[in-house]
């Protein structure tokens, strides 16, 4: 008996370590500064920072230039955390709310930048970023700013890069079918082409859209074409309005597009697998970041760059897109205040566009945060075919507004509350089975109403 | 929710038999406390905290509505958490199949490598490579180069020997989400069985399959009479211990479907995740994980004293 209750206990031990650090995780840390000639080196700021940053093309081409920043200030012992999406949002969002302090330096999105500030979690760089005249603050897009400040107005994140949604599509495909996609297109429009351009048995499939569960993977197209269909996630007594006629009408819509026009893989594909299939030639259009115009802009990296072709985000009763930036924070319970501000500067600084142009071209800047990288020659010249698009796009959105009818949240492609992430993988869950065929969309509409009911109740909105 | 980790060496002194513990006397029981303090300090103290959490209504990113609640979230889980009971479901089905078809698999592989031919260590080091590589490299290769309709291995294959237009072009992922989370589990557990029972096999004497080669016995009849029964005991460690593990199991399904489509592939440890730390729901999280380790300690009683039962009646056989 004793032997048997060793045994279970032994077992019991063994699975108690059910939440596995999901791996594939690369600690990197800057090399040490060599002694260059730069002209305004700071020695007067030291101190270790930890940076914990997502691993996006924009941040690995700093993580490049971290030896830039050592130049500058070689007292300041730089430390790049750098690891996949998923991954990162999940540690630093329990080291912020936890209060752990493993990081001096985050990235953090719009979700979070005004429900960490009210929480008293994060530190108010605005202040200080507008006093430096160097800096530019005035040069940031107001939207950018508006969408990263606390309730208070001041900026509590500095946008490091920033994207709203538009349509890619193959130029050479439209005009062998005739086609002519209009500068504004509608989401009907949208379905006609997918429709025409859809070849399943010669591997060409007429739209990517994002399927792969996730309140920021298929959350984010999704929410934007309920709210383009005049639809809403809640009302402003936080009742559900999934089920609403327009709502409903929009989910259908989405559903049925990727599942019969979508590429075969939609419930397992997000953004990097459908930038994948655009690339390999494999679908006709594109509804995604506008931050994936500059690479697919690059024929090095695209080889249907040259008949790639760039529109406006679809529109339907209203024109809905999203706005998102990957901003630096700062922890409140920094150490080294002094030295991860001169970071978050030196990282979100006209002077850094200009380096990452010089050292790595143009398809590397970090894009959609400053006026003044629209209006650079250089970038002007390497983005003819996309770059004042995306400037319109990302100048009209208004993160204050999402949907024709009030609704009490902030956020244009999410609700942003907090606990919305919850709901948001659920949601998306269900509604990958329906893409999967596996459930009607009518039945999975009712289940997610009820899911977001219970959700608003157990989360004290309703 | 509480983390502890701990090394698999603590599974076999705890599984080992204690004979003679006795002849140590006090000081061998003093030697031993240190460790057994690291041990119950790295586990059951998170182990208290955990149970302690759970009876909190707890948002990490909520910290203002923090608020005792009693036994509350035990009741929502065990009364109205659909995807709980789903989870449950699913968590069951992978193991149980993932174990059986795994052993089954391990079983051929051993025979296989058993016997001398040319090239066998390559082989054999091929058939246990699954085993080693990180289970999320492995999935991604899973997801990207085998099961992938479009890049994929498997459908490349299909659609090459099918005759005619070659319409079907199945989504594992998507279609049969459940029998792909299981292939992967099999291709990553099936070496394991196979290095327990090729070193089962490995312990047979040679004489005894000599002797029986000799009284006439076809190689079927050899398998069957000799290498099983002898077998039994490396096949309920390898069920044991893979049932251990394969219950844990989530780098699968964290890197292909999120849980998804539905809650098709959410097990009990990706709902803990998903609830925990993607929700930041900790006090939630934290009875899900409580009733995990009641429910995973009566199955493991059950199938321990199962075990027992066929090990028993194995050495009366034998």
């Amino acid at each position: 008996m004793r032997r048997k209750a060793l045994a279970v206990l032994a077992v019991l031990a063994l699975l108690m370590p059910m939440f596995l650090a999901i791996g594939g995780m690369s600690a990197v840390r800057a090399q040490d500064a060599s002694p260059g000639a730069s002209p305004a080196v700071d020695t007067s700021i030291s101190g270790e920072l930890n940076v914990a940053m997502v691993a996006n093309p924009q941040m690995v081409a700093l993580q490049k230039l971290a030896p830039e920043f050592q130049k500058i200030y070689p007292n300041i012992k730089l430390n790049l955390l750098v690891l996949p999406e998923n991954e990162v949002r999940d540690r630093i969002r329990t080291d912020v709310s936890t209060q752990a302090g493993q990081f001096d330096v985050v990235t953090i999105g719009m979700f979070e930048a005004a429900d960490y500030a009210k929480q008293g979690w994060s530190l108010d760089v605005g202040t200080p970023l507008q006093a430096d005249p160097n800096y530019d603050y005035q040069d940031i897009f107001p939207a950018m700013v508006s969408a990263l400040s606390g309730d208070d107005g001041k900026l509590y994140a500095a946008p490091f890069y920033g994207e709203s949604s538009m349509v890619f599509y193959r130029k050479d495909l439209f005009q062998a079918a005739g086609l002519t996609m209009p500068d504004k297109p509608t989401w009907d429009d949208i379905q006609g082409f997918a429709q025409k351009l859809h070849k399943p048995d010669s591997g060409q499939y007429g739209i990517c859209l994002r399927g792969l569960p996730g309140w920021g993977e298929q959350g984010a197209p999704l929410t934007s074409v309920i709210n383009a269909f005049g639809g809403r996630w809640f009302d402003e007594n936080w009742k559900s309005q999934l089920a609403s006629d327009k709502s409903a009408k929009a989910i259908k819509f989405y559903t049925d597009l990727v599942k019969n026009y979508g590429e075969p893989s939609a419930t397992t594909s997000g953004f990097t697998e459908c930038e994948n299939l655009f690339i390999q030639g494999k679908v006709a259009m594109w509804y995604d970041a506008t931050s994936a115009a500059d690479l697919l802009a690059d024929p090095k990296q695209n080889p249907q760059a040259a008949n790639t072709g760039f529109a406006y985000q679809p529109t339907e009763e209203i024109g809905s897109g999203w706005l998102w930036a990957w901003a630096f924070a700062i922890e409140a319970k920094t150490k080294h205040q002094d030295a991860a501000l001169a970071f978050v500067k030196w990282a979100t600084s006209k002077d850094y566009v200009n380096l990452v142009a010089n050292q790595l071209g143009w398809g590397s800047v970090p894009s959609g945060v400053r006026a003044s990288t629209y209006a650079d020659a250089g970038y002007k010249e390497y983005g003819k075919s996309f770059a004042d698009l995306v400037l319109s796009i990302i100048q009209a959105q208004d993160p204050t507004k999402c949907c024709v009818d009030a609704v009490p949240y902030k956020g244009l492609q999410f609700v942003g509350v907090p606990e919305f992430v919850t709901l948001g993988d659920q949601v998306t869950k269900e509604l990958a089975n329906v893409i999967a065929g596996n459930e009607s969309s009518d039945d999975a509409i009712k289940k997610i109403d009820d899911m977001a009911n219970s959700w608003a109740k157990d989360n004290g909105y309703q | 929710m509480a983390v502890a980790k701990e090394d698999i060496a603590g599974a076999h002194s705890g599984v080992a038999p204690v004979t003679h513990a006795h002849e140590y006397g006090s000081i061998g029981r003093w030697l031993v406390a240190p460790a057994l303090i690291f041990a119950i300090v790295v586990t059951q103290v998170p182990f208290v905290y955990t149970l302690y959490y759970s009876t909190f209504r707890y948002n990490l990113l909520r910290p203002e509505r923090r608020k005792f609640v009693g036994l509350e979230n035990y009741r929502r889980i065990l009364t109205d958490d659909v995807v709980f009971r789903d989870a449950l479901v699913n968590t069951f089905l992978f193991t149980f199949a993932a174990v059986i078809i795994s052993l089954l698999l391990g079983l051929f592989y051993a025979e296989l490598v058993n016997h001398r031919f040319p090239g066998r260590g390559i082989v054999r080091t091929m058939l246990i490579t699954p085993f080693l590589v990180m289970p999320v490299a492995g999935a991604l290769g899973w997801k990207n180069m085998m099961m992938d309709p479009d890049f994929g291995v498997i459908n490349w294959l299909i659609r090459a020997v099918q005759p005619g237009s070659g319409s079907w072009n199945p989504v594992w992922l998507a279609h049969y989400p459940r029998q792909s989370i299981v292939i992967m589990l099999v291709w990553r557990w099936a070496p394991f069985m196979m290095l327990i029972l090729l070193a089962g096999m490995q312990s047979i004497d040679e004489e005894v399959r000599e002797a029986a080669r000799v009284d006439g016995a076809s190689p079927v009849q050899e398998f069957i009479g000799i290498t099983l029964p002898h077998l039994y005991r490396f096949m309920q460690l390898g069920a044991l211990l893979g049932t251990v593990y394969i219950v844990q199991e989530v780098d699968q399904i964290f890197m292909t479907t999120q849980g998804g489509p539905g809650t098709l592939t959410t097990n009990l440890p990706y709902y803990v995740y998903e609830t925990a730390i993607r929700g930041s729901q900790v006090g939630r999280g934290a009875a899900i994980g409580v009733v995990v380790v009641i429910l995973t300690i009566i199955a493991m009683t059950v199938l321990l004293r199962l075990l027992d039962r066929m090990l028993r009646s194995s050495y009366a056989g034998g």
